[in-house]
């Protein structure tokens, strides 16, 4: 049996920063010695005055640095941290945790996710998870983060758009509309593996929706902190 | 942070292994029990006077032990998931063999049905007994209803092995906590 329950307190520098969209970024740590995951995994950063805040490893796991998406926000004590950190600061973490991994090609899969939810998608896909249909909630388009990687990994990639009006848009992956609208409207039915992954209320609403139609279906949960 | 996210409002909830159940399937069930059972063995810890800190301690190992055995309870046998679950052997079932006979050698020998009661810690100890015996029962039978991968059969059978040995020590903890407390045990009378 895979023993994937060795877990520890490791300590890493930063790296690098980046912007990816309004709000929204990456950031790079070097990767500590010893320190192994499988993709879907995170860890649970904590600040010297105790606060933990908890993010998703979107590197793969052979990389030289542990790569991370996180909103930023302006109460946010380990978002304005990490922001404001000279490269080469050093930040602790406990990990890896968690069980939100991919669980083989059972069912047909199908990854909802809203914000930066979309992590350990990303995660997935780029340890050569491949075949599955993406759903990425966002409120405007210049939030589609990873689109382009997402976009090549998986058989179907739908943007998810509720915040704008996406008439007269020539991209052909867009749906008008919630992750939960296009699982209640356009997905066909059947029996999936259902991951779902960003803030409660969309986890709550799309379980409804996927106990209703689509019994008999699989599903895996990482819930957001609202 | 939130400990809910409505996903069983209306019945059903996930397996560890990701299938919807109803909240009456068998599974949910056998693991609702032990969880029952762990619960009530918090009650007997919490009965205890300050001065019994060893049995707590071994009731507590019971406890984390039963936790194991829930998240196997909790997955469907043979799915992807195992990989994250403790392996459940025969360690624990015969650690508890251990403790039993040394528990059981420090009391008065029984020639008699006793009535279930006495010390508070007693009377807990019996009530987590027969919430033990019903969790059994549930293992057996969710056992009988799945055709399971080898590895997960073996894992089964540890899980009940322990569950029927855990009985006999709620037994003999219930005795000795009467015994340590200053109580006689009620002999029934026909």
């Amino acid at each position: 049996m895979e023993n994937v329950n060795t877990q520890g307190r490791f300590s890493a520098v930063l790296r690098a920063r980046r912007w990816l969209a309004p709000g929204i970024l990456e950031f790079r740590l070097q990767r500590p010695t010893g320190f192994d995951f499988i993709p879907g995994q995170f860890v649970r950063f904590v600040l010297q005055e105790g606060y933990q805040r908890e993010y998703t490893m979107i590197s793969e796991t052979d990389a030289e640095t542990l790569a991370f998406c996180i909103a930023v926000e302006a109460s946010g004590r380990f978002s304005q941290a990490i922001q404001a950190a000279d490269i080469e600061a050093a930040f602790s973490f406990d990990g890896p945790l968690g069980h939100f991994v991919f669980q083989g090609p059972a069912n047909p899969a199908v990854f909802v996710a809203t914000g930066t939810g979309v992590a350990p998608f990303v995660a997935f896909f780029r340890s050569g998870v491949r075949g599955a249909l993406l759903l990425h909630g966002v409120g405007t388009a210049d939030r589609l983060i990873y689109r382009p990687v997402l976009q090549a990994g998986v058989q179907s990639y739908v943007a998810c758009i509720t915040g704008e009006n996406t008439d007269g848009r020539e991209d052909t992956d867009l749906f008008a509309g919630r992750v939960t609208g296009y699982l209640e409207t356009r997905l066909a039915p059947g029996v999936y593996d259902f991951y779902l992954c960003g803030r409660r209320a969309m986890i709550r609403d799309a379980t409804a929706i996927i106990d209703l139609r689509f019994e008999g279906s699989r599903l895996f949960i990482e819930a957001y902190n609202d | 942070m939130k400990i809910y996210t409505g996903t069983g409002d209306r019945g059903k909830t996930s397996l560890f292994s990701g299938e919807r159940v109803s909240k009456s399937s068998p599974r949910i069930e056998a693991y609702g029990d032990l969880d029952e059972l762990n619960s009530v063995i918090g009650a007997i810890v919490a009965s205890l006077d300050g001065d019994q800190r060893p049995l707590k301690e071994e009731l507590q190992r019971v406890q984390a032990f039963l936790l194991d055995a829930g998240a196997w309870l909790a997955t469907t046998p043979g799915a992807a998931s195992s990989r994250f679950l403790k392996p459940f052997t025969q360690a624990p079932a015969q650690w508890l063999e251990t403790v039993i006979d040394r528990m059981n050698a420090s009391l008065p020998e029984l020639k008699h049905f006793i009535l279930p009661g006495g010390h508070l810690s007693a009377s807990f100890a019996h009530m987590a007994r027969t919430v033990c015996r019903r969790t059994e029962r549930r293992a057996v039978e969710l056992v009988k209803q799945e055709n399971a991968a080898t590895e997960a059969i073996k894992t089964m059978e540890n899980i009940l092995v322990f569950l029927n040995r855990l009985s006999d020590y709620l037994f003999v903890v219930a005795r000795y906590c009467n015994h340590v407390g200053g109580q006689v045990d009620v002999l029934w009378k026909t």
